[in-house]
């Protein structure tokens, strides 16, 4: 699950996975994204797991699930905010969970952005493909 | 265990009258002891009394009664020397001794010799004739005192025979006869008042003195004292006392005191039960105490061990909420998603407008479905989110609710009115979602409306702030008025007005949570007014 992408989507449902991917194709974001499946894959993609493996560019942003399997979306952001090479990293929070302490506590840790996985009626996964535009065109990184 | 105890106790009841008893009998018999003690003492000291009085008072007779004798020796002497002299002279004489002698009555003397030499001289100057016979002939040869006789009027009388020689040397005798009545009442006069005297002389009673008391508890006062005769025999005088002097005499102090000496002790044995009773009064509660303190330990375990199992109950539900709030999201909402990809990606291709139809209808029912997923997750938020009471103003609520709701269902034209509403102390963020179901519910039944209208009122009653929110839409049947607030209760298809039939309950469930109560009335085609009253608190 190497790559170099400018988004880096840690998401372990495959349907999610795959309407993300087409909502960014029908958007017109012609940008590599690296997926993985899970919280571990996702910090070794970012270089932060401790085996030796070269650093490999950073993506531009990250969206982060909360709930997987093995290391979690909150153990992820708070490795991620805790090593200087990845502390302005933005990570975009994706959750389908909309209780208030969810959405607190992923902004304690040092979210940028929370998203609600919902339908959006316009077209599947949409919202998502907003967001990405906002990060990738729109926000200017430090 | 109570009544264990209180069945013990009363058993204890039947065999506990011993004690207060048992003080109540000591102390009565100490009290009889005490006070027989105290009576004989003082009977014993009475006595002595009465019998020293006796003593003294029969020397005294008897001391008269030897100078009786002492006067007549003398009387015996005078004849001897002077012989038979003129009856004057005699009496004379005799008067004189008369007055020493008490009782004397007259004085005889005879001349053994020559019986005709014989005079009888009576007291107070007349002359009584003394018979004399053998038997007082034989008694002239020594002193002797004889009775009790009678007289011949029955007076008792007894004699004193003297022998007195006559100057001629003619052997003689002296008599001398004395009334009993007469000699004892002089001698006993004034003396010993107090007592009624009795005197008997072999057997009869020769002389009495005043009337002793007829009490029956007096009668031990008694005492008989022999009197020695100076020339043989006795007279026996039993002193007995007056009432006066018994009044006197035997107070009523020693029976006060037994009186006393009862009632104390019953007194003592009614205290000594009482304090028994007391004490095991307190015994009794302090193992009832016990047997409280130890329930209320077994009963603080219970409610400990509950409360584990109640919040191990809600730890196991709130997972299940977070777990249903996530997991069935996902599926849900990956349906949706790929009946719309499917939908767009295959729109012009092998699905013909049947298949088209039967993918619409699998996108609604995954609507459906994640609106009721939601719905219901706003429902179980509402019933468990904790309450935070503020002051809250209603009039400002309802407004911005309203003008969410509204961009939320981009509802057309409606009119919006609202009077001031009266605060209330309640949790902002749960009324407001009152207010966003109510409103989106008017605005829903009253968009066929020509001119929708929703108003919104309030007022103030004795307890409570009702708030009321009416539209002009379609309105139901009072009939069903009681389903609306139920969960999963229409009164419309879904095809007419969507829905879930979440809204109302999430409202009454708020409303509950609030101590208030919610309310509904309409009528079919013209239009429904929903109500929700919330008690009157003080506002933080």
């Amino acid at each position: 699950m190497r790559g170099r992408g400018a988004i880096l989507l840690v998401e372990d449902d495959r349907n999610e996975v795959n309407v993300v991917l087409r909502a960014l194709d029908r958007a017109g974001l012609d940008v590599p994204v690296t997926v993985a499946g899970d919280g571990v894959e996702a910090l070794q993609v970012l270089g932060l797991e401790d085996d030796g493996s070269p650093e490999l560019p950073l993506p531009r942003v990250v969206f982060l699930d909360l709930k997987m399997p093995r290391v979690d979306g909150w153990e992820v952001l708070r490795r991620i905010r805790a090593h200087p090479r990845t502390a302005d990293l933005p990570v975009v929070v994706v959750s389908s969970s909309d209780r208030e302490e969810d959405i607190q506590r992923s902004y304690a840790l040092g979210a940028n952005s929370f998203l609600q996985k919902h339908f959006d009626a316009r077209g599947p996964g949409r919202y998502f493909a907003e967001a990405a535009r906002y990060w990738l065109e729109l926000n200017r990184n430090p | 265990m109570y009544n264990d105890l209180v069945e013990e106790e009363n058993f204890k009841n039947h065999r506990d009258f011993w004690p207060p008893l048992l003080v109540a009998v000591l102390g009565i018999s100490l009290s009889l002891v005490f006070w027989a003690l105290l009576v004989t003492e003082r009977r014993e000291q009475i006595l002595h009394s009465t019998r020293e009085t006796a003593v003294q008072l029969n020397a005294t007779v008897e001391g008269e009664l030897e100078q009786q004798i002492e006067v007549l020796q003398g009387l015996t002497e005078i004849w001897s020397r002077f012989g038979l002299r003129p009856v004057a002279e005699w009496t004379a004489h005799v008067d004189h001794q008369v007055d020493r002698l008490a009782g004397l009555d007259g004085v005889a003397w005879l001349d053994l010799d020559e019986p005709r030499n014989r005079m009888a001289l009576g007291t107070g100057g007349s002359t009584h004739e003394i018979e004399l016979d053998a038997d007082d002939v034989r008694r002239g040869e020594g002193p002797y005192l004889s009775g009790p006789e009678r007289d011949a009027s029955g007076t008792v009388i007894y004699r004193i025979f003297l022998p007195a020689s006559t100057r001629e040397g003619h052997a003689g005798v002296l008599v001398a006869r004395f009334r009993v009545a007469a000699f004892l009442s002089s001698v006993f006069e004034a003396r010993a008042p107090g007592y009624a005297l009795s005197v008997f002389w072999e057997g009869e009673e020769i002389f009495s003195r005043g009337t002793p008391s007829a009490d029956p508890w007096q009668q031990w006062w008694r005492v008989e004292e022999a009197m020695v005769l100076p020339l043989g025999g006795e007279w026996k005088v039993v002193y007995r006392p007056t009432p006066a002097l018994a009044a006197a005499r035997l107070t009523v102090l020693p029976h006060y005191l037994l009186v006393a000496g009862v009632l104390l002790s019953i007194v003592l044995a009614v205290v000594v039960h009482q304090l028994r009773m007391i004490l095991r009064q307190s015994r009794f509660l302090a193992a009832t105490n016990r047997t409280l303190e130890q329930r209320g330990l077994e009963l603080e375990a219970k409610v400990a061990e509950r409360t584990q199992a109640l919040e191990a109950a809600v730890t196991e539900l709130k997972a299940f909420n977070y777990s249903v709030s996530h997991d069935l999201r996902s599926p849900l909402g990956a349906i949706l998603n790929f009946a719309a990809i499917l939908e767009e990606d295959f729109r012009d291709r092998k699905l013909d407008p049947e298949g088209m139809k039967l993918l619409a209808r699998i996108r609604r029912s995954a609507s459906r479905a994640t609106e009721l997923l939601e719905d219901l997750l706003r429902l179980s938020r509402a019933g468990r989110a904790a309450l935070t009471l503020e002051r809250v103003d209603m009039t400002a609520l309802a407004r911005e609710t309203f003008a969410q709701v509204r961009a939320a269902e981009g509802s057309p034209e409606v009119e919006f009115l609202i009077d001031p509403l009266p605060e209330t102390a309640g949790d902002r963020a749960l009324l407001g979602d009152v207010f966003a179901n109510l409103f989106s519910n008017a605005l829903k039944y009253s968009r066929d409306a020509e001119k929708p209208r929703i108003t919104v009122t309030g007022r103030i009653d004795d307890e409570e702030c009702i708030y009321d929110v009416a539209d002009n839409g379609r309105g139901f049947d009072m009939r069903f008025a009681e389903k609306l607030f139920g969960l999963f209760e229409r009164l419309h298809s879904a095809d007419e007005f969507e829905g879930t039939g979440v809204g109302l309950a999430i409202v009454a469930r708020i409303v509950g949570r609030h101590g208030g109560r919610v309310g509904a009335e309409g009528q079919p085609g013209a239009g429904a007014r929903f109500s929700f009253a919330l008690p009157r608190r003080a506002v933080p």
